[in-house]
């Protein structure tokens, strides 16, 4: 029993320590061994990290000489070469743009504030260096012969340098000129801030020394936490021997077996890579049994956060490339959208339109309710406004998506000239009026008569422009110039001048002022309008190639209550028709009338239109001529009209919500009363003309009008409907008068021609500024009329006009 | 230009120039290849106007007369002398005119400003130095200006206010501001 008993004691006592310890130290050992092998395996993480952040650096730095050789520096330069322009005749502005971007790039690529690039060159095909960041212009150096361009053909290429120095990263891409290479740019990158940011001593990293090589070992950069006494270059056939993060010891280094183990890895998308160079304690280390044991639990805690590290770079780096390709996508998809929305918009006109109209037509259906409240009055009238401006947004919105869809083609016909403008003029001067403006109208003295054009997209463009005008204009003047200058038989360049004395144009809203929905000025004042008109004219000038500028200001020197003012332009060529290709306009206008050549009681004329402005513009015309007007909205007013007014004649729109044209003319016909009253059509122009005016005749109209009509054409007809006699302007004096253009003293007349019959046009510019100014600017219209005249360098003309202006024949 | 300095005392000149001649870039007139010799080119270019028409602004640096275009066979429009001379090379653009007169300086300005829009020609005028002109009664006015214009041009000011206005104009008169 004693023995037994001692027997176990000892067990206890001696085995099982032994036996335990023994354990421990076998474990320990273990532990080690696997600490080693993590130790190992996080630093080759860190390795392979380090490789693919340099990957991704390069990456970037490609991306950015490839955006330089993409850039319009670039191509403006290789287009004005092509042009045919020399170095000595205006090609050298294009160089020295592209070093100023050159030189931003330096100064603005930077790392943590370190300049990337030291140094940028462009050269030309024949490697002749074009630009160099380093020394001014036009030195005809060519590029060293050691850097090697004929394998860099499609992409950016890293290029090595050797200098005196060692060696040089560089980037170069090519240049394309039509789908061939015209030339290179080569840039060099900064080892300083590459050593410094990706493999220098103030890193994180277990390893304290790299160096960048090519595949055979040859060190193109070494870190310089490395010791100057170890012979770096001597490893390089271990080095080249490496295959992808192995470890392997250096042999002979100093005198003693291995202290120094190398690890290598190929740089993503480079011919270079990154070594590694790590003394083996370091990774091995030397830890004692306990040491151990802390060192393995902490060891795997940090190869667990290293990994998660690693993963998340990793993830990240693939998120970043996964997010730039959705961002191309995207932006594909955002650009097909855009089209397809002008596509749909453009297909929707009708939809948009119809339900408005209805709107519009209730509206002014119900405004003529006389049940109705003065507060539901006004409530129709404001449904109204704001569907008339809902409309013009949609006509706006629809023309512009049209043009962006491709789908505006513009449709050409042949059209008087003069009356075009005369019926645009008549419009815009009624809303200067409006507003207290002066509006001048100052037609070259030999436009053409006849042209072929888009008459309505035309139309457009200039009434965008004109209203604009006035719109910006709250004081002064708006002016439309219009110049001819022939370059062929049957082709004109037409000048169109738009000038105002408004808000102006800032400089820096010069280019944005064309885009959609942009305006000027204060924002809250002049909101009304779509803000597309001027982008919709630019996009309208496109297509009839023409370019519409701006220039602005254009008075240095306002007068008080006007602003700096504005001036459009444009010029087209259009094809002119008829007998002759240009007819000198004539000054034959109609300036009143009388009955079997006695003067009789005026003529009452009955305007039938839905449209306000257009009802203006034909009774501003008639009772300035003498006739005595009255309007009505639309048909169901006609009958109401003819008992209290007893016209002689009406002029009836057509096109009218509720009674229309035709159903109102039956209506006056088959009234006893009325039927004798000659009614005339006067309707918007449509496709199918002839057949419009047949069933105008059918339904007992005595004439047939499409706007936009000749004037002297409808009063012509109107006179020999009731019998009339029209009066002509005899004389440019009687013409003058009657647009109200007052002449100054025969003294100042004789003055100018007098300067004019010597040639010297600066003398009758001058003394034009002068009249202009006299009382009060009661005689500028005609001193613009002689400036116009001078400026076309027309002295003749200047003579003739003067001679005319006092009665005096030829 | 001699007959000028019968008339006038100018002071040191000021600033350098020339007249070349723009157009569009699509225009069928092609920039002429330069021989070395700026009277040659000037023929070169002149030989290409006949019926071409020619921007020029009368009363300037830029009239027609002071550079034989009359006699080119060209079709001489005038500039309104009440716009900006600035609106001449937009109004070639808009197609108000085939070409146009301009001084080197702001031709540079131009190129930078509407590129790929416009390309030049060739020059129609030797280079010119610009300078302030003073009565020949007024010899000490022109001292204090040369005197002043000088230490303008020491103090760098000068050439901080070429650099922000017309920095291209470098790359053609390198040495305006050193030799003058």
């Amino acid at each position: 029993m004693f023995q037994a008993r001692s027997l176990f004691l000892i067990f206890v006592g001696v085995l099982l320590p032994v036996i335990y310890i023994t354990s421990l130290l076998v474990y320990n050992y273990q532990d080690n061994v696997a600490l080693q092998e993590s130790s190992i395996k996080r630093y080759k993480l860190d390795v392979e990290k380090q490789a693919a952040t340099l990957g991704y650096y390069f990456l970037e730095r490609k991306y950015d000489i490839r955006a330089m050789a993409d850039s319009s520096e670039i191509g403006t330069y290789f287009e004005n070469r092509a042009m045919g322009m020399s170095e000595q005749y205006g090609l050298k502005v294009s160089l020295f743009t592209i070093q100023q971007m050159m030189l931003g790039a330096i100064k603005n690529k930077t790392l943590d504030k370190d300049a990337i690039y030291k140094q940028f060159v462009f050269v030309n095909h024949s490697k002749k260096i074009l630009v160099n960041t380093e020394f001014p212009l036009s030195t005809d150096e060519v590029l060293p012969g050691d850097i090697k361009l004929d394998g860099v053909q499609n992409e950016p290429e890293l290029i090595l340098e050797e200098t005196e120095r060692g060696y040089e990263i560089l980037l170069a891409t090519p240049c394309f000129l039509k789908k061939q290479v015209a030339g290179w740019i080569i840039a060099w990158l900064d080892l300083k801030v590459l050593h410094k940011h990706f493999m220098g001593s103030s890193l994180d990293v277990s390893s304290k020394v790299f160096s960048l090589t090519l595949e055979n070992g040859t060190i193109i950069h070494l870190s310089d936490t490395a010791n100057p006494n170890i012979p770096w270059e001597s490893f390089q056939k271990e080095t080249a021997e490496i295959r992808n993060l192995d470890m392997v010891p250096v042999t002979g280094y100093p005198a003693e077996p291995a202290h120094l183990l190398l690890t290598r890895i190929q740089i993503p998308s480079l011919p270079l890579f990154l070594t590694a160079y790590v003394e083996k304690d370091e990774i091995l280390g030397n830890l004692g049994a306990w040491q151990f044991l802390a060192g393995v639990g902490a060891l795997i805690i940090l190869l667990v956060l290293g990994l998660l590290l690693f993963v998340n770079t990793n993830t990240k780096n693939l998120i970043l490339r996964a997010r730039i390709d959705e961002a191309k996508k995207m932006a594909e998809k955002a650009e097909a959208a855009n089209k397809a929305k002008s596509v749909f918009l453009s297909n929707m006109s009708h939809e948009l339109r119809t339900p408005l109209n209805a709107i519009l037509g209730y509206t002014q259906f119900f405004d003529r309710d006389a049940s109705l409240s003065r507060k539901q009055q006004s409530g129709i009238q404001t449904i109204h406004q704001a569907g008339e401006h809902l409309l013009m947004l949609i006509n706006d919105i629809l023309d512009l998506s049209k043009i962006e869809a491709g789908k505006m083609e513009l449709v050409k016909t042949e059209f008087r000239f003069p009356e075009f403008l005369q019926g645009i003029v008549d419009i815009i001067r009624v809303r200067s009026k409006a507003k207290a403006l002066d509006f001048f109208y100052a037609p070259a003295v030999s436009i053409p008569s006849i042209i072929e054009a888009d008459e309505l997209r035309l139309r457009q463009i200039l009434l965008n422009l004109l209203s604009n005008a006035i719109k910006f204009t709250s004081s002064g003047y708006c002016k439309l110039s219009v110049q001819s200058r022939p370059v062929s038989i049957n082709k004109v360049l037409l000048t169109f001048v738009i000038e105002d004395s408004g808000v102006g144009v800032v400089r820096e809203m010069q280019e944005t002022i064309f885009d959609p929905f942009q305006q000027v000025g204060e924002v809250l004042k002049y909101s009304e309008g779509s803000g597309l008109g001027l982008s919709i004219s630019r996009k309208l000038l496109h297509l009839m190639d023409g370019e519409l500028q701006l220039f602005s200001p254009i008075n240095k020197e306002p007068k008080p209550g006007e602003g700096p003012g504005s001036r459009f332009f444009f010029t087209i060529e259009i094809p002119v028709l008829g007998d002759g290709a240009i007819a000198v306009q004539e000054a034959r206008k109609v300036i009143g009338y009388t009955v079997h050549g006695e003067q009789d009681d005026p003529k009452k004329i009955l305007i039938v239109d839905d449209n306000a402005p257009n009802r203006d513009v034909l009774c501003d015309t008639l009772e300035h001529l003498g006739f005595v007007t009255e309007e009505a909205k639309d048909g169901s007013e006609v009958l109401e009209a003819c008992k209290h007014f007893q016209p002689d004649i009406i002029l009836m729109d057509l096109r009218m919500p509720g009674i229309d044209g035709f159903t109102a003319t039956e209506q006056v016909k088959g009234h006893k009363d009325y039927a004798h009253i000659p009614v005339f059509a006067v309707t918007a122009s449509t496709s199918d003309t002839k057949k419009l005016k047949k069933r105008c005749l059918e339904h007992g109209f005595n004439a047939y009008f499409t706007k936009p009509y000749s004037t002297i054409e409808l009063l012509e007809t109107l006179a020999g409907e009731l019998q009339l006699e029209l009066q002509y302007a005899e004389s440019a004096a009687e013409y003058l008068n009657d647009l109200e253009i007052l002449i100054p003293s025969w003294d100042i007349l004789d003055t100018i021609v007098k300067l004019a019959q010597s040639g010297n046009i600066d003398g009758v510019l001058e003394q034009s500024a002068v009249i202009e100014e006299m009382e009060d600017g009661k005689y500028k219209a005609f001193a613009d009329h002689i400036k116009q005249l001078a400026d076309d360098f027309q002295l003749i003309e200047i003579v003739r006009y003067i001679s005319m202006s006092r009665g005096e024949d030829g | 230009m001699p007959w000028r300095t019968k008339v006038v005392a100018f002071s040191a000149a000021t600033f350098p120039s020339g007249i070349w001649l723009i157009a569009r870039s699509d225009s069928p007139l092609a920039p002429i290849a330069p021989t070395g010799n700026i009277d040659k080119d000037i023929e070169m270019v002149k030989k290409e106007l006949s019926g071409v028409s020619v921007l020029g602004l009368q009363g300037s640096c830029l009239a027609p007369s002071l550079y034989g275009i009359e006699e080119t066979g060209a079709q001489v429009e005038f500039f309104p002398v009440d716009r900006d001379l600035e609106e001449m090379i937009p109004s070639v653009i808009a197609k108000v005119a085939d070409t146009t007169l301009m001084d080197v300086p702001v031709a540079l300005v131009a190129l930078a400003k509407w590129p790929r829009q416009i390309k030049v020609i060739g020059p129609l005028s030797a280079p010119q130095d610009m300078a302030c002109a003073f009565s020949k009664d007024s010899p000490k006015l022109k001292q204090a200006f040369d005197l002043f214009f000088s230490e303008f041009k020491k103090n760098g000011q000068y050439r901080e206010l070429v650099t922000r206005y017309y920095p291209s104009v470098f790359s053609y008169y390198p040495d305006f501001l050193v030799q003058r």
